[in-house]
């Protein structure tokens, strides 16, 4: 379980601080969304769970384990994996297996555990066949999978999205949604922060960022009732909601369980 | 372009390819002392007799290696000139007054190209037969005596690998840099050599900024990822020290070994 204490961040030199005396618990096995626009404090929320940022102000416990405590660190990271946005970036060696098993030789595991630990991430992320090729000749989808499979091979039990789509194509996105789904499917806690609506749609929380404060959580369709607080806040809800709303505006009987275009069509049909 | 490493590897099952990393740095020095111990032309026969040992045990076509000389050939043609006029010698071919062309000199010419052809092939030996991770762990492990002075070994290695894996990516960069610049309508290829170095700072300068921007977000990334430093650090492929091994190592002691007898009886 990962708790967020009221706390309050500021960068140096900024003048309000990124975050203002946020709270927010996330149960084990949840997977969770969080969303705002740039400047909203989501990334910096997100950079909390592992320490890579100490609150200014309030605690963060991973598990129990405060991440002020210098020597909790290491452990908060295995329990904690974490994406990043750009894929060029995050991964450090030139060999797909060998990238995969930085994670676990940093740790010191055994070499024939490590092997078996990198051919399990690389079959979770379905990229086995690419265990030997150089990383530059891979699609920015596929770079993410072997990040995540890198992140994987620590064993975690959360894993952490920080904008880990932003920088993919339509596919790549896809692939990469797929993937997490998939993780989460077998149990993982899953925080995925993210500027698209339509990836949050399948979540089962949604946490609303704006100006370093949480205004909204709740379920997807309770959240995209406030389509209102959602245009304050800079966000688009998917497109399928936005049609929903509007039929709902001239009178269709439709509910509020309407996500993506498949919900809305299978409520649709019986009314033509 | 994108291809390019320091040192082309070709991926290969061979004996060569499979020795221990370590093995092959150690071949490569004591050949390299081999070519330097030669004083005398046809003794360059052993250096040269090793190399084709290696090249038909590799598997590695010869054209890799002609590649990897050709960048060298004005190196080779100037010190091939610089030694037919530097060299003093009794047995003149031609004489025109103001310089006599000697025996000497053209074996002299002759000697130190073989010299540096042989090195420059035996280096590229090494880069052919071993993938560049293979070579910096060997690096890593070869240096690693030295920690207890305090040689960062680990850092250096560490240092090796992510250069190796961002050439590409800042190649890919300096491409679009490079672009993004011409479309601006900067001018690459015109002027003399200073205006065009001069005309590389608009392509270095961003390039240098997002390197700066690249290294803290890969920090970042392996520090999320538990990377703590050298200590307690395990690796995935060890590095084995085998039977061949020892084997190649006493078949380069061998010649290295013959070498010097056959300098010494005759001298």
């Amino acid at each position: 379980m990962i708790r967020f204490d009221n706390i309050t961040y500021q960068y140096e030199n900024a003048l309000s601080p990124a975050l203002a005396d946020v709270s927010l618990e996330i149960q084990d096995g949840e997977f969770i969304a969080i969303v705002g626009h740039n400047g909203s404090g989501k990334s910096t929320l997100a950079k909390h769970i592992n320490g890579l940022l100490l609150p200014s102000k309030g605690s963060v416990t991973v598990n129990g384990m405060d991440t002020k405590v210098e020597d909790n660190l290491l452990k908060i990271r295995q329990i904690v994996g974490m994406a990043f946005q750009n894929p060029d970036n995050q991964l450090v060696t030139t060999i797909v297996e060998e990238d995969v098993a930085f994670g676990p030789e940093n740790l010191g595991v055994t070499p024939s555990e490590i092997r078996q630990r990198v051919d399990e991430a690389l079959h979770a992320v379905g990229m086995t066949d690419y265990a030997e090729f150089a990383v530059h000749h891979l699609s920015g989808g596929q770079k993410q999978r072997i990040a995540i499979a890198g992140i994987l091979a620590l064993k975690p039990q959360v894993l952490v999205l920080d904008e880990a789509s932003a920088m993919l194509d339509p596919s790549g996105r896809a692939e990469l949604l797929s993937t997490v789904k998939q993780l989460h499917d077998q149990g993982m806690t899953v925080l995925m922060v993210t500027q698209y609506m339509d990836e949050t749609v399948d979540c089962d929380r949604i946490v609303v960022m704006k100006g370093g404060k949480i205004v909204l959580t709740g379920t997807p369709s309770e959240v995209f009732q406030h389509t209102d607080i959602l245009l304050q806040s800079n966000l688009v809800p998917p497109e399928a909601v936005a049609v929903r709303d509007s039929l709902k505006a001239m009178g269709y009987p439709l509910s509020d369980r309407a996500l993506n275009a498949e919900q809305l069509s299978e409520e649709l049909c019986p009314l033509l | 372009m994108r291809d390019i490493t320091l040192g082309q590897f070709v991926a290969g099952n061979s004996v060569i390819h499979k020795l221990d990393p370590r093995t092959k740095i150690a071949m490569m020095i004591l050949y390299i002392a081999m070519t330097f111990l030669v004083k005398r032309i046809y003794f360059m026969a052993i250096p040269f007799a090793y190399l084709v040992l290696e090249l038909i045990l590799s598997g590695i076509s010869l054209r890799y290696i002609v590649n990897s000389l050709k960048p060298i050939r004005i190196l080779l043609i100037f010190m091939f000139i610089l030694n037919l006029f530097f060299t003093s010698g009794e047995n003149v071919w031609l004489d025109l007054g103001f310089w006599k062309l000697t025996g000497e000199a053209v074996l002299q010419s002759c000697f130190i190209s073989i010299r540096i052809i042989l090195l420059v092939a035996g280096a590229s030996m090494l880069t052919l037969t071993t993938s560049p991770i293979a070579l910096t762990d060997g690096i890593e492990k070869l240096l690693a005596p030295l920690k207890i002075f305090r040689f960062p070994a680990h850092e250096l290695a560490m240092m090796m690998t992510i250069a190796l894996r961002f050439v590409p990516t800042l190649m890919d960069e300096s491409d679009k840099i490079r672009n993004a610049q011409m479309s601006r309508g900067a001018d690459f290829e015109s002027g003399n050599i200073f205006k065009r170095v001069k005309s590389m700072i608009p392509i270095l300068i961003p390039l240098f900024v997002s390197s700066f921007r690249k290294a803290d977000e890969l920090a970042i990334a392996m520090e999320s990822r538990c990377y703590h430093g050298g200590e307690g650090r395990t690796r995935m492929k060890q590095l084995k020290f085998r039977k061949e091994d020892l084997f190649a190592i006493l078949i380069t002691l061998l010649f290295m070994a013959s070498l010097i007898v056959l300098l010494i009886v005759l001298k």
